[in-house]
């Protein structure tokens, strides 16, 4: 090496080990943390520990983002208000009813499937479809998801009534039927 | 003039030139507060630092027209309206205001540095003796900004920044002391762009440094302005330290390759950085540091040694170096923001993935969602606090260790975000470092170093 080529070399060794050390160390190696496919069936005994509304809530959530091909977490934000929900609906090219249909056909199948495996009864059962017809849906999400730790139907109507925005028929009528 | 009046006289001039170049980084670590204060974007706070290096690559070369003609009456007027300006800033209510007042700085400084180097011109004898301590104080100046500006808006406020420059006018008198005959014109030699080439990719390089790694630092990882100045400061320290490398470096036209490939290396570096920790700047900060020691004193040597007859090549050093600044600034600004835009919404989705499924009542749930929901709004675009937020929304009983595991997973995952929207733009500067090779290549050896050789010793 001679006097013209010694200090560039050194300078460039001194960069790329400098890059290499940093790069073995992970660095520019960020992948942000994946978010689950919706399309895939989750684990039972996951969404059974979170509490059956809850869980319901979650499927829903699931089969919804499925469907509007987003991911779960990407509908939970846009279902936080309606203007999230019109900047989704905006940016897959569809209006925010359709958004809201794809929401309450998730949580009917979420019901269906959870009535299949026995996870609730008949009374919960019918609670539910008529949340899944009838409730605005963000309303809806949230009251179930607020339910994991109050696993009962008369609490599921409590928080419902909580929500004064919430119009469903029957539900004064269910909620008599309850001991 | 006695040898004290002549020191003195010169260190004063020296200081003004500082002074003046120090204003295209001395906000860099204020733009944070700037931007709070404000309520404007990244790209928008941006323009506080643009405007200024644009207005002085555009104004200094007409500068040197006044600068030949009344260097004594056109460096007090551009100290008065470089302190007026100033005083613009501090008092800005408004982010135009504070440009406003910055395009001001700029002609006013321009003004200052132009006539700075004809005034020690004429003390010295010549622009070329004149050059190195000029060029010196400018790239003291450039280097140390961002450091003063951080501990300034920390220990007072950023306004200080500004008004502390003020006092500069105090040094109008001393210019009544210097001659008015010009000196001897010097040598005149055929224009070559080459270096001043090299000297603007090098620079627009070197916004990486001044601009993306205070932001990174502050409002990336929440770092205070002082603890970003002090963390800053070891690219003028290993500046500092590597004159003595400079000097052992070999022929100077290597000098400038090796500086140049360093620069480009460190600012690589800070692209691919493997963790969230001021720490892990400090090895790349330093080669850049070694790398602007090697580089910048050669190729303004290039530039200017031997063919300066009345300090208008100097001065183009300057446009050519600010100029490249602009240029950086230009170009990451809008990929910067871009890359933020989207590692935001990643660290969104993730974090609400962490929250979904993390195993926590809903209420706890909830109310952490809501405190999240608040943090990202108060943050306005810039990294949010997430200890705050799960600080504001405490678990439920027996969820202490599940809580604290998702606030660690959720504050990992918004640190590493940040600083991966950082890495293209830190890429896009090594790049354009990386560039500067080739007129540095071009220049070829025996150039560089005649000019090096007939450069002559300050007296």
């Amino acid at each position: 090496m001679d006097d013209r080529t010694r200090a560039p070399l050194t300078a460039l060794a001194a960069s790329i080990g400098l890059i290499a050390v940093y790069v073995a160390f992970g660095g520019g190696s960020f992948t942000p943390a994946a978010t689950a496919d919706p399309c895939q069936t989750r684990d039972g005994a996951l969404l059974e520990s979170r509490g059956i509304f809850e869980g319901i809530a979650l499927s829903a959530l699931d089969g919804a983002a499925c469907d509007l091909h987003v991911s779960r977490e990407q509908l939970a934000l846009a279902l936080a208000d309606p203007d999230a929900t019109e900047r989704l609906a905006a940016a897959r090219g569809i209006d925010a009813d359709d958004v809201e249909a794809a929401v309450r056909a998730g949580l009917e199948r979420a019901v269906d499937d959870a009535a299949a495996a026995g996870r609730i009864d008949g009374l919960e059962e019918s609670v539910l479809r008529e949340v899944a017809r009838f409730a605005p849906v963000g309303p809806a999400i949230a009251a179930l998801r607020a339910l994991s730790d109050d696993d009962s139907v008369q609490g599921l109507i409590e928080e419902l009534g909580g929500w004064t925005d919430l119009r469903v028929p029957g539900l004064g009528e269910l909620g008599q039927l309850l001991p | 003039m006695r040898p004290q009046q002549v020191r003195f006289t010169e260190i004063s001039l020296a200081l003004t030139v500082a002074v003046v170049l120090a204003d295209s980084s001395i906000v860099t670590l204020a733009l944070p507060d700037v931007l709070g204060e404000y309520g404007t974007t990244v790209f928008g706070v941006s323009w506080v630092l643009t405007a200024f290096n644009l207005i002085l690559a555009v104004t200094v070369l007409p500068a040197v027209r006044i600068a030949r003609s009344r260097p004594r009456s056109g460096w007090a007027a551009g100290l008065g309206l470089f302190a007026a300006a100033s005083v613009a800033c501090a008092a800005s209510t408004s982010v135009a205001a504070l440009i406003a007042g910055r395009v001001a700085q700029a002609a006013g400084g321009a003004l200052v540095v132009a006539c700075a180097i004809e005034l020690l011109a004429r003390i010295r004898g010549s622009h070329e003796s004149a050059a190195p301590v000029w060029g010196a104080a400018g790239t003291i100046g450039i280097a140390v900004g961002p450091a003063i500006g951080g501990a300034l808006t920390q220990l007072l406020e950023w306004q200080s920044i500004f008004l502390l420059q003020v006092p500069l006018l105090l040094l109008v008198p001393i210019a009544t002391v210097i001659r008015p005959e010009p000196p001897e014109p010097g040598p005149t030699g055929p224009a070559d762009i080459r270096p001043e080439v090299a000297l603007a990719l090098l620079s627009a390089g070197l916004t990486g440094a001044l601009f993306l790694l205070v932001v990174l630092l502050t409002a990336g990882w929440g770092l205070t302005p002082l603890a970003a100045a002090m963390t800053v400061s070891m690219i003028p320290l290993a500046a500092l330290a590597a004159r003595r490398i400079a000097v052992r470096a070999g022929p100077p036209a290597s000098a400038a390759l090796a500086g140049c490939i360093a620069v480009a290396g460190g600012l690589a570096a800070l692209g691919v950085l493997p963790a969230a920790s001021w720490a892990l700047t400090l090895q790349p900060q330093a080669l850049i540091g070694i790398g602007l020691a090697l580089a910048l004193p050669v190729l303004t040597i290039a530039a200017i040694g031997g063919r300066d007859p009345d300090g208008g090549r100097a001065a183009a050093t300057i446009a050519a170096r600010h100029a490249g600044i602009v240029v950086g600034i230009v170009v990451i600004a809008p990929l910067l923001s871009s890359q933020l835009t989207t590692r935001q919404q990643q660290a969104t989705d993730a974090a609400t993935a962490a929250i979904l499924d993390a195993p926590l009542s809903v209420t706890t749930k909830v109310s952490l969602a809501i405190a999240l929901g608040d943090g990202i709004e108060a943050a306005d675009g810039r990294v949010p606090d997430v200890g705050a937020a799960f600080a504001s929304a405490p678990p439920a009983p027996g969820e202490a260790a599940a809580y604290g595991q998702l606030e660690a997973e959720i504050d990992e995952q918004v640190e590493r975000a940040a600083t991966s929207a950082f890495s293209w733009p830190f890429l896009a500067t090594a790049l354009m470092a990386a560039l500067a090779l080739i007129p540095t290549l071009r220049l070829g050896t025996t150039t560089a170093d005649a000019r090096w050789t007939i450069a002559p010793e300050p007296r």
